[in-house]
């Protein structure tokens, strides 16, 4: 795989505060990059940086090879970009604001009623934006981004404003972009969304990158503990010693015939398996892995891990 | 056609049909209409003693003092946010993911509204001198036919001048203000200081009418510095009403006008292009 993205020790100075700083970063084609960080983290900075809107103080971006500058601006029809805000145009409606897209992206103008339909505006493509909810004006900026089926997605905060449903949109539209071979890198505050659809995920704190790698490789380095809660055939009590005492077990809280234990992911198996060596019955069960959110809050944490 | 080129006139056309939709072109162009004939119809009421319709050339005299400043006003109000409120909308970003540079978007702009502007003034002031010509005559049509052109010319000045202003700024608020500054500076605070430096260079006030005043080269020429005060040279110059330096015939008034578009709007571009948005 390519580097779709390539962010070159990026530095960006506001009067004297650093925004990013020496940011490093690489996205390959036909991955979803998740980019997490606290408000004020230097995601958007970044993501403007990205798209040619800001110059950087220092360093370097490459968007398909072609480097980005506020001069040369980024190569239009391979790049859908979703800001962080965005009020559209007012006296436009739905599918004219579509249309115009169209026109700047030199995408034939028929893909508009398919793209209203996908972000669920069929029936109000004909009203003004100015009458549009917060919800429906981030659907209508999503459905623009697609126009084109550009190679790469760059969405910043694009659950913003939406509802449950309008989660579940964003989602599918990063599915369906990576399944047909495009890029996706988006910021989120939404960690469920991002640990759904993310291949591997960049956490920004103060401007730094602190972590970059998939989840299931942050969880082991960050050992962040699966929590296994069982439901036993009998009371606590008799098992707790055992299970107390191996070293696999991270943490144990028995009551009646309930226990929550926690471990590493590795260890899940070898836990249950000595559970039920002890002599009793898991009648039910429940896991849950490490979230992204355990993970985000480890480095977002003053001092990190 | 080049790509880039027809990317740029959708913009432009959005920008124009933008002003269509919301009526404001309408507006303006029956704002220029009435006032024209107001001018022409109760201009100098106290001095004629009489109502009612004059012709070209009374109508560009008393005119030409309601065109001075109401033109910079709409200019103003239709230029200020033309670049800042695309950048607060957020939506910039989206145009730039077009084929089109910086400067081709503050042209694209330019010419969408300068479509807007060029439409109410030459109209609203040809529907009124239509309507002047067919009451009172059309002699002295040619000469109107000048002054509708001047006014163009000093409408896109005010016009490009505050896309200077809403390039540089980064709030909407802050563009209006500078805007408003931009008019009261031009068109009260510049001929004030003028005037100033005028009498203490120990210039004094002759009897007789203010138009026949007779003043020194080096303050007509200060006055090409202020693009209202162009305009009014203009006027004199199509009425034959000052006497000017030789070098101020209209043809270099026309000209002088037309660096009043180009540098503030040449300024707005590179001001743009290198702005963090």
């Amino acid at each position: 795989m390519s580097g779709v993205i390539r962010i070159e020790n990026l530095t960006k100075v506001y009067n004297g505060i650093t925004a990013v700083d020496s940011l490093n970063l690489e996205v390959k084609k036909g991955e979803v990059f998740g980019f997490l960080g606290p408000n004020g983290a230097g995601k958007t900075t970044t993501i403007k940086a990205m798209m040619g809107l800001l110059e950087p103080t220092k360093g370097k971006i490459t968007i398909h090879d072609e480097v980005v500058s506020v001069f040369s601006g980024i190569s239009s029809s391979r790049v859908g970009y979703l800001p962080e805000v965005v009020d559209l145009w007012d006296n436009l409606t739905g599918r004219e604001t579509l249309e115009f897209m169209c026109d700047l992206k030199e995408v034939p103008r028929k893909e508009v009623d398919e793209k209203l339909h996908k972000v669920g505006l069929r029936d109000a493509g004909e009203r003004r934006v100015k009458g549009y909810s917060k919800g429906m004006l981030q659907r209508l900026a999503l459905a623009q981004s697609v126009l084109g089926e550009p190679d790469l997605l760059v969405l910043d905060e694009p659950s913003a404003g939406l509802d449950p449903s309008g989660t579940a949109l964003v989602k599918n539209i990063v599915r369906e972009h990576v399944t047909k071979g495009g890029t996706v890198f988006f910021s989120s505050h939404i960690l469920p969304s991002v640990e759904a659809v993310a291949h591997r995920v960049g956490i920004l704190v103060d401007g730094k990158l602190r972590a970059l790698d998939s989840l299931d490789n942050l969880r082991e380095e960050l050992q962040i503990p699966t929590r296994m809660q069982l439901v036993l055939s009998s009371h606590h009590d008799e098992i707790k010693d055992d299970l107390k005492q191996n070293s696999s077990i991270r943490s144990y809280k028995g009551n009646k015939n309930m226990i929550t234990i926690t471990c590493a992911k590795r260890d899940k198996k070898k836990v249950l398996d000595l559970v039920e060596n002890s002599g009793t019955e898991i009648i039910d069960f429940d896991i849950q892995e490490g979230t992204l959110e355990d993970i985000f809050l480890s480095f977002s944490r003053e001092g990190g891990p | 056609m080049d790509p880039k080129h027809k990317i740029l006139l959708s913009v432009s056309k959005k920008e124009f049909m933008n002003n269509v939709r919301n009526k404001w072109i309408f507006v303006l162009t029956l704002i220029f209409v009435g006032s024209i004939l107001l001018t022409s119809a109760y201009g100098g009421i106290e001095a004629r003693g009489d109502a009612g319709i004059k012709g070209f050339e009374f109508t560009m005299r008393w005119g030409s003092s309601m065109v001075v400043l109401l033109i910079p006003i709409v200019a103003i109000m239709l230029g200020y946010k033309a670049i800042v409120d695309e950048v607060e909308a957020g939506n910039i970003g989206l145009i730039l993911t077009s084929k089109l540079d910086r400067s081709r978007i503050v042209a694209a702009k330019f010419l969408g509204l300068a479509a807007v502007l060029s439409t109410a003034v030459v109209g609203g002031l040809a529907i009124g001198g239509l309507f002047i010509g067919i009451v009172s005559g059309f002699e002295g049509g040619l000469d109107y036919i000048y002054f509708v052109l001047f006014s163009l010319m000093l409408s896109l000045a005010y016009l490009t001048m505050a896309f200077t202003i809403s390039a540089v700024v980064r709030k909407k608020t802050h563009a209006l203000a500078g805007g408003i500054f931009l008019w009261v500076f031009f068109n009260i605070i510049y001929e004030l200081v003028l005037f100033g430096v005028l009498i203490a260079s120990g210039w004094e006030l002759p009897d007789g009418p203010f138009t026949e005043l007779t003043f020194p080269d080096w303050f007509r020429y200060a006055s090409l510095s202020n693009p209202s005060q162009v305009f009014e040279l203009g006027v004199f110059g199509i009425l034959d009403l000052a006497n000017l330096p030789d070098l101020m015939n209209l043809p270099f008034l026309f000209f002088v006008l037309f660096l009043w578009i180009a540098i503030p709007l040449a300024l707005s571009s590179l001001i743009f292009k290198k702005k963090d948005l």
